[in-house]
């Protein structure tokens, strides 16, 4: 078995785990604390959850915190959605996602092809060249991008919010390790019929590869909605903010008593779609982090 | 075949894999277009990664005016500034510290974590499993807007808890030390999902006729850990040790949110330090460059003493 | 084969500028420049239709920093002046807090992304006079304009020339307290000339009286700023600021060190909780009746007594047991005009100003948060409404009392300069500095000198590094 084969198989098995054959009454301390480390790690979230429903005038004047509600109001929906222009946030980090993940996605699928089917001169040079980039922090090349971008005139737009990030060389890394374990056979018969590179990128090696390419594209997808520094430092025009930066600003909106409810109602839109991600495609996820233990 | 954790900088493949032999590739795809397919991603990285390093180390080099519209080259002013700067020390201890605090507790809370989750159960791990790995998709920022509730000294739940048991909790955001641990415990927390399914990976790829093979010698489940599964998991904690250093030095959105570098320096961290000299009040950026270059050298020292370190211990399947 | 890689690149490529450019938030520019403005040139035959004169409405970009219930009245303002006319569309966005819009407005000046107007903080001053980007007010007001401003938010934004921008929310600080508290102890209200000793005095029958906390206020720079000022410090040397360019500071000497003792010590000694830097987790304490008295703007005013549930009033700030009562700088903000050389704009832009400084506005402005009116008419004879709502009231006329009874000159008849305020191009980081010296006292165990000398050397430095682009 392949190296990606297992961790494809290891994914399924982190993700829906193999059971044991039958039940055994032992199991219950286990389970017991197991709820327990997931209740207490998913505290957070579960308490920005009621909050969420609950009147700020209940906040404040509770002598202690309280995790339920007495009265559940959806009015912190309507306040975060109001107050801030939620929707627009969101709306500019679909395009930022989007745009970003169809970039590393492509770029890193076209680079990775050629780095495992293609001969040519450097490439071993070139190779370095994309993997040495992995080890540049990204705090040493913010300042001059914020300056590029601003030479080019793309503060405050969607492509100074994706362009600096639309290659990835953990995905040419990752892409191309799928690659290479394709078998050998499938190029006799592809050259024997004729294929062309393009032709037998996208009907041959893509639909093979899908699993690596669909867990990379939750991987992507996820670093790139999570984006917090830059996006802070190359937008100011409210039209142009992200979600994460939505709910910084929302946060700092608060002249008198933090209106913790509204900001906790913005921290669940903001944090949804990465949680219906979570819950639709736990697999792929897994297998995405799963696979850049590969990149080590 | 193992999660093998390779990290040499001159073989980067995984080694199992064999390519398909060169000589019959070459006939068929002759090469050029490669460069096409290769241009996309390495005019990116050339613009964005490759070209702002030369250019960081030319402003580090320079003292840049407030509004960015003068520079006076001065050498290596800033360079000597800093080393002579106690705040610039200051920093270089907070992000010490920092990953002293996130890294071995992650990894150990990750590893324990994991070690239950892979015993198998009949119903429920689906359960187990979303509660604990849920925080993967957390980001930073709605990680410090969380914690940030949690820790409020007038609403937060933390020191009510806490009271539970008889703890007057301290100020978690004013005070030095515990500001920094609040930070610690929120990255460890939005870290700890992905730490977990890296840890269950590892645990999964050991073969389980080892175990089985001690059990007949009779070793105890605690024996059986610790000269079984820590050894054949040496590869997985060791990229978990690499990757958590070096996102705990990058550590910025918890910290920006929750004490904003405070209190008086306690949690500003070498990231910091750097947006807060390039993006807050009228701008260093020379000086701000200059620590990127530092942070950057540091970032990749620790990558090679761990690796020089971790390495020869590493037991490669 | 080739030709197929080459388009889809060209497709991205177009994909990517088009991102850039097809969106009109994108290109501020665009949209209005090249639309001739029509506003001020009606076309000959005077059949413009709708569609056109909606193209060629002029975009103002205005940037404030007025949160939450404060941000609402300034959208409020801003839609009376959109409603009130059709040739100018003022577009308004939040920047966050004072040091946000500081950072964002210098970031957007390397961007090329800066707005016509932005409402810029007291501190700020000199780096706006700096930028050279400045339309300054002086130049579009009418002779004997400026007179009818208040003297201290007019000369406070002034340089030698004239007044370079509006003072439009102009603050003084405050102390609101919690007067079921204050009654239950048997306290009177403060005096207006009360020292630390009356305050710390004030404290001991509070907290005898059960009362948890005697203060609440946020570790940040400002009160030590006008404490200090209201004691006779000053901030920078030459005359703080305002009569050449700063090159040090004072604040750690003369009265500084009693004033930091004063407020380092009510956190210290357990008179006051230990918030930070935060202007609203100090009106939870207060609300939820953990603190007897808190420190904040007057700005706070309408929200402070909105927001409690018993009887809110307010009180001078202290000064020092060994100075007279020497009064406030005043604070706030003031709106800039950038320079968008383009006559008509400007124009456009400085219109909308002028519309939030007058009579109407200033009122709803002043009633409806607790800033106080900057023009002096509506002082000295103040229309029927606003003397109403003064009576009814009375917390709203504290911050107007305050300064209306500060020492503009010294006993000689010289200016004073610690409450006309400092001036210093890196002052909003040596206000963060101040934020630390806290922390060197609360955390560090340094006494309040020693913090005070600390911060000193590090303001120094940076004033230094600051004005050697302007020798």
């Amino acid at each position: 078995m392949t190296t990606l084969d297992a961790v494809e198989q290891q994914a399924v098995e982190i993700a829906r785990p193999k059971r044991a054959d039958k039940f055994k009454w032992g199991e219950i301390p286990l389970h017991i604390v197991l709820i327990a480390i997931g209740l207490l790690v998913s505290t957070p979230i579960i308490i920005a959850f009621f909050m969420s429903f609950t009147p700020l005038k209940e906040i404040v004047t509770r002598p202690t915190p309280e995790l339920l509600p007495d009265t559940w109001v959806f009015d912190n929906y309507r306040t975060a959605w109001n107050a801030t222009p939620f929707a627009r946030f969101m709306f500019n980090s679909f395009v930022q996602t989007g745009l970003i993940t169809i970039g590393q996605v492509l770029f890193s699928v076209l680079a990775a092809y050629a780095f495992a089917m293609f001969d040519f001169r450097f490439k071993n040079a070139l190779f370095a060249f994309v993997i040495g980039s992995l080890f540049v922090p990204f705090e040493l090349i913010f300042i001059p991008n914020f300056i590029t971008i601003s030479d080019l005139g793309w503060a405050n737009t969607y492509a100074g919010l994706a362009v600096p990030f639309l290659a990835s060389a953990f995905g040419v890394f990752m892409l191309r390790q799928f690659f290479l374990t394709l078998p050998r056979d499938l190029f006799d018969a592809a050259k024997v019929d004729g294929a062309s590179n393009w032709y037998y990128l996208w009907k041959v090696v893509v639909p093979l590869s899908k699993g690596g390419i669909s867990a990379f594209t939750i991987f992507s997808f996820l670093g790139a909605w999570n984006q917090y520094l830059w996006p802070l430092i190359i937008t100011n025009d409210e039209s142009m903010r992200t979600a994460q930066i939505g709910i910084r600003f929302f946060l700092v909106n608060q002249e008198r008593a933090t209106d913790w409810g509204a900001i906790m109602a913005g921290a669940m839109i903001v944090m949804v779609p990465t949680l219906v991600v979570f819950l639709v495609a736990q697999k792929q996820l897994v297998k995405g982090i799963a696979m850049s233990g590969l990149k080590g | 075949m193992a999660v093998t954790g390779q990290l040499d900088g001159s073989e980067l493949s995984v080694p199992t894999v064999e390519a398909p032999k060169p000589g019959l590739m070459k006939r068929w795809f002759k090469g050029s277009s490669a460069y096409l397919y290769l241009a996309p991603t390495f005019i990116i990285l050339a613009i964005f990664v490759y070209f702002p390093i030369v250019s960081s180390l030319r402003l580090s080099l320079n003292r840049v005016a407030p509004f960015g519209n003068q520079e006076i080259f001065v050498g290596a002013e800033n360079y000597t500034r800093l080393l002579g700067s106690s705040e610039f020390w200051n920093t270089v201890k907070v992000s010490m510290w920092f990953m002293v605090g996130t890294v071995p507790i992650g990894i150990v809370l990750a590893v324990a974590i994991a070690l239950l989750l892979s015993y198998p159960v009949r119903r429920l791990s689906w359960l187990h499993r979303m509660l604990i790995f849920v925080p993967v998709v957390i980001s930073s920022a709605i990680a410090g807007v969380l914690f940030r509730l949690l820790y409020n000294p007038v609403v937060g739940f933390i020191n009510h808890w806490l009271s539970f048991i008889g703890i007057d909790g301290p100020n978690w955001l004013t005070d030095r030390t515990f500001a920094l641990v609040a930070v610690i415990i929120a990255v460890v927390w939005r870290q700890l999902g992905f730490n977990v399914i890296i840890a269950l990976a590892g645990l999964q790829s050991i073969d389980d006729t080892l175990y089985e093979a001690a059990k007949v010698d009779g070793a105890s489940a605690w024996q059986r850990v610790r000269y079984i599964t820590l050894p054949m998991l040496s590869p997985t904690l060791f990229f978990l040790a690499v990757i958590n250093v070096i996102i705990s030095l990058q550590a910025f959105g918890e910290i920006n949110i929750l004490t904003d570098g405070g209190p008086g320096q306690a949690t500003t961290n070498l990231v910091y330090s750097v947006f807060i000299d390039a993006f807050v009040g009228t701008s260093f950026r020379g000086l701000a460059s200059a620590q990127a270059f530092m942070l950057a050298i540091i970032i990749m020292v620790f990558s090679f003493l761990q690796f020089r370190g971790l390495g020869k211990k590493v037991h490669y399947q | 084969m080739r030709r197929k890689l080459f388009a889809l690149f060209l497709a991205l490529a177009m994909v990517a500028a088009a991102c850039g450019s097809d969106d009109p938030v994108t290109d501020p520019g665009t949209d209005t420049t090249e639309a001739p403005t029509v506003t001020t040139q009606p076309t000959d035959d005077g059949t413009t239709d709708t569609t056109e004169a909606m193209a060629d409405v002029v975009q103002i970009e205005f940037w404030h920093a007025m949160a939450d219930d404060l941000g609402a009245v300034v959208d409020e303002l801003v839609g009376r002046y959109n409603a009130s006319q059709d040739a100018v569309q003022v577009n308004a966005t939040f920047q966050g807090s004072y040091d946000d819009t500081y950072n964002a407005l210098l970031a957007a000046f390397e961007t090329g992304t800066e707005p016509n107007i932005v409402q810029n903080f007291d501190l700020a001053a000199q780096t706006m006079f700096d930028t050279g980007r400045l339309v300054p007010a002086h130049t579009l007001m009418a002779a004997g304009d400026a007179e009818s401003y208040l003297a201290a938010p007019r000369d406070y934004y002034s340089d030698e020339t004239g007044m370079v921008a509006l003072a439009f929310n102009s603050s003084t600080p405050i102390v609101y307290y919690n007067a079921d508290m204050f009654e239950a102890a048997g306290l009177d209200a403060p005096a207006p000339d009360w020292t630390f000793s009356d305050f710390l005095d004030t404290c001991d029958t509070l907290e005898a009286n059960g009362v948890e906390f005697c203060a609440t206020f946020g570790t940040v720079g400002w009160f030590f700023e006008q404490i200090l000022a209201n004691s006779g410090g000053l901030y920078f040397n030459n005359d703080n600021g305002r009569t050449a360019r700063a090159t040090e500071v004072e604040f750690n000497k003369g009265q500084g060190a009693e004033v930091f003792e004063f407020l380092s010590g009510l956190i210290a000694d357990g008179h006051a909780p230990n918030l930070g830097n935060t202007w609203s987790d100090t009106d939870s304490v207060f609300f939820a009746g953990q603190a007897a008295m808190n420190f904040d703007s007057t700005s706070g005013a309408r929200g402070m007594q909105d927001g409690a549930d018993f009887e809110v009033k307010t009180a001078f700030i202290p000064h020092s047991d060994s100075s007279e009562r020497n009064g406030v700088v005043i604070g706030g903000a003031a709106l800039w005009l950038i320079d968008d050389e383009d006559d008509a704009k400007d124009a456009a832009a400085w219109d909308f100003m002028k519309f939030m400084t007058e009579a109407d506005q200033q009122v709803t402005w002043h009633t409806g948060t607790g800033y106080f009116p900057v023009l002096a008419s509506l002082q000295d004879s103040p229309p029927d409404e606003l003397s109403t709502f003064w009576a009814e009231n009375p917390n709203f006329v504290t911050a107007i009392d305050q300064l209306a009874t500060t020492n503009t000159t010294n006993a000689d008849g010289s200016i004073n300069y610690a409450v006309l305020g400092g001036r210093a191009g890196p002052f909003p980081e040596i206000r963060r500095i101040i934020v630390e010296a806290y922390d060197a006292v609360l955390n560090g165990g340094l006494s309040a000198q020693e913090a005070l000398d600390e911060a000193a050397a590090k303001a120094n430095q940076a004033l230094a590094d600051y004005n050697a682009f302007f020798e």
